[in-house]
């Protein structure tokens, strides 16, 4: 997780820029399994799996967002 | 196509790799470099879908040495920091998409199908030259005449580009198949090739075949149709006997080629069009233009590039690698076992002369393997086939001999 208290005092985009890459892995990740299961629900196989993951992901989405906005906040 | 995946989040690399194997592809996924290198040499992949930052180090790097060792590999390089500077050198790495995170899987299916059409199209053009290499085969033209390599090496150079072709050569020499041959051999060839004599319909109703017309205007016009130059649209249009086409026609076509839009009969919209025209005639073009028949600004629009068919009679070399294809071709698909020629009968052939050209042979031939019992066309078909033709004393004798 980088650094964001710089961010809040406008010197820190290198810090943001690395902090929404972070963002966008699990987001890639939830949206690639989401229609992952999308496609097995079509092939009437089971999706469990595919929504389990993207739920896990989507939690450590939420959970970086947290710890961004605790830091940007700190 | 076989697709390797380096992307160090595993759920990311389990996500692509159930999106890849969806689009009818095999895919292998690593998560780092070192493992990248080994990868590359054991599943040869055919795509690189690589993450720019890797735990030990950079994966536009494992593209470029995967390129080096074969360049027609293609890349997608993924990346959650877009930039100018790492984009740059996705590209000099030799990346064909770029892809920023969050993904989808959606995105992906949009790059594999560019990129499924263009190995395609690069595969048919590979076969194509092998052949001509080979063979003495381009697509369905056939030779190894001095005259045929010209017009082989003239169409490899035209069907690179995009400029009108006037394929010029008497009936039966092959115009038809040569101007099917630029589209396969063109960066259009995943489009429609569209053949349209201009000499086989009224010269009243040319017009509304070609671009179309509206419901309701003419008499009969009950619906909206679209014409020749609309289905041709992101492919080939061949006009055939161009010069049967009525000059008040010409004119119009001249605004076509000019503007590259029609506008159907009856409408007030112009339409786009784009289609790689060629244009062919069985007439001497200067000789037409004499005669009124053709209008000089749209032959030198059409004659960027001329290609002028011999005659069957001017390579004579020809004729027997002709005369055994289409005998193959048949009996692959009749079957009958007519699966030789009597060199005499081959002689035959040769030293007829042809006023029908290859259209003329491939009927012979055709009515040979009909007429032959047993495997063997004999000369004495022929004889009954091609008028006033004679065979050489020795060649009836010879042929007699093998009878015995």
């Amino acid at each position: 997780m980088p650094d964001l208290s710089n961010a809040a005092h406008g010197d820190g985009s290198t810090e943001l820029r690395r902090f929404f890459h972070d963002l966008a892995t699990p987001l890639s990740a939830v949206s690639l399994h989401l229609e992952r299961a999308v496609r097995q629900f079509d092939r009437g196989e089971d999706p469990q799996e595919a929504l389990k993951t993207a739920r896990e992901q989507l939690d450590r989405a939420f959970g970086l967002l947290e710890r961004g906005r605790e830091e940007l906040l700190r | 196509m076989r697709v390797l995946i380096v992307e160090d989040d595993v759920a990311i690399r389990k996500g692509l790799e159930s999106a890849v194997r969806d689009l009818g592809s095999q895919p292998k996924s690593v998560g780092t470099v070192g493992e990248a290198g080994r990868v590359v040499e054991e599943f040869d992949p055919e795509v690189l879908i690589v993450d720019v930052h890797l735990p030990d180090g950079d994966g536009i790097e494992v593209l470029r040495a995967a390129r080096e060792a074969k360049p027609d590999r293609d890349g997608i390089v993924l990346t959650g920091q877009a930039s100018i500077d790492s984009a740059v050198e996705a590209l000099r790495a030799g990346a064909s998409d770029y892809l920023m995170k969050p993904l989808r899987a959606a995105q992906l299916e949009v790059v594999f199908q560019r990129l499924a059409a263009r190995r395609t199209l690069e595969s048919e053009v590979e076969t194509l030259r092998g052949e001509l290499q080979e063979t003495g085969k381009l697509g369905e033209l056939i030779g190894k005449s001095p005259a045929m390599v010209k017009v082989f090496d003239t169409i490899r150079r035209v069907a690179r580009s995009n400029t009108p072709v006037l394929i010029t050569g008497q009936s039966g020499t092959g115009k038809e198949v040569v101007a099917r041959t630029i589209h396969r051999l063109s960066r259009r060839a995943s489009g429609p090739f569209v053949a349209f004599n201009c000499g086989a319909i009224s010269p009243t109703l040319i017009e509304s075949e070609l671009f179309g017309h509206e419901r309701g205007a003419f008499t009969g016009a009950d619906k909206r149709r679209i014409g020749y130059f609309e289905e041709a649209n992101g492919g080939t249009l061949l006009l055939d006997e161009i010069t049967e086409m009525g000059a008040e026609l010409q004119v119009k076509l001249l605004r076509v080629l000019e503007a590259k839009t029609v506008r159907r009969v009856g409408g007030t919209q112009e339409i786009r069009v784009d289609v790689r025209l060629i244009s062919a005639t069985n007439r001497d073009p200067k000789e037409a233009i004499q005669q009124g028949k053709l209008r000089e600004d749209l032959y030198y629009r059409l004659n960027v590039f001329p290609i002028a068919l011999p005659l069957l009679s001017e390579r004579p070399e020809d004729i027997a690698l002709l005369a055994e294809h289409f005998r193959r071709h048949l009996e692959d698909q009749e079957k009958a076992g007519v699966t030789s020629w009597e060199p005499a009968a081959l002689s035959a052939l040769e030293s007829y002369g042809w006023p029908g050209n290859v259209r003329e042979l491939r009927n012979v031939v055709h009515r040979a393997y009909v007429m032959t019992e047993g495997d063997t066309i004999h000369p004495e078909v022929l004889e009954e086939l091609l008028p006033g033709a004679r065979r050489p004393r020795a060649a009836r004798a010879e042929s007699k001999r093998r009878k015995r």
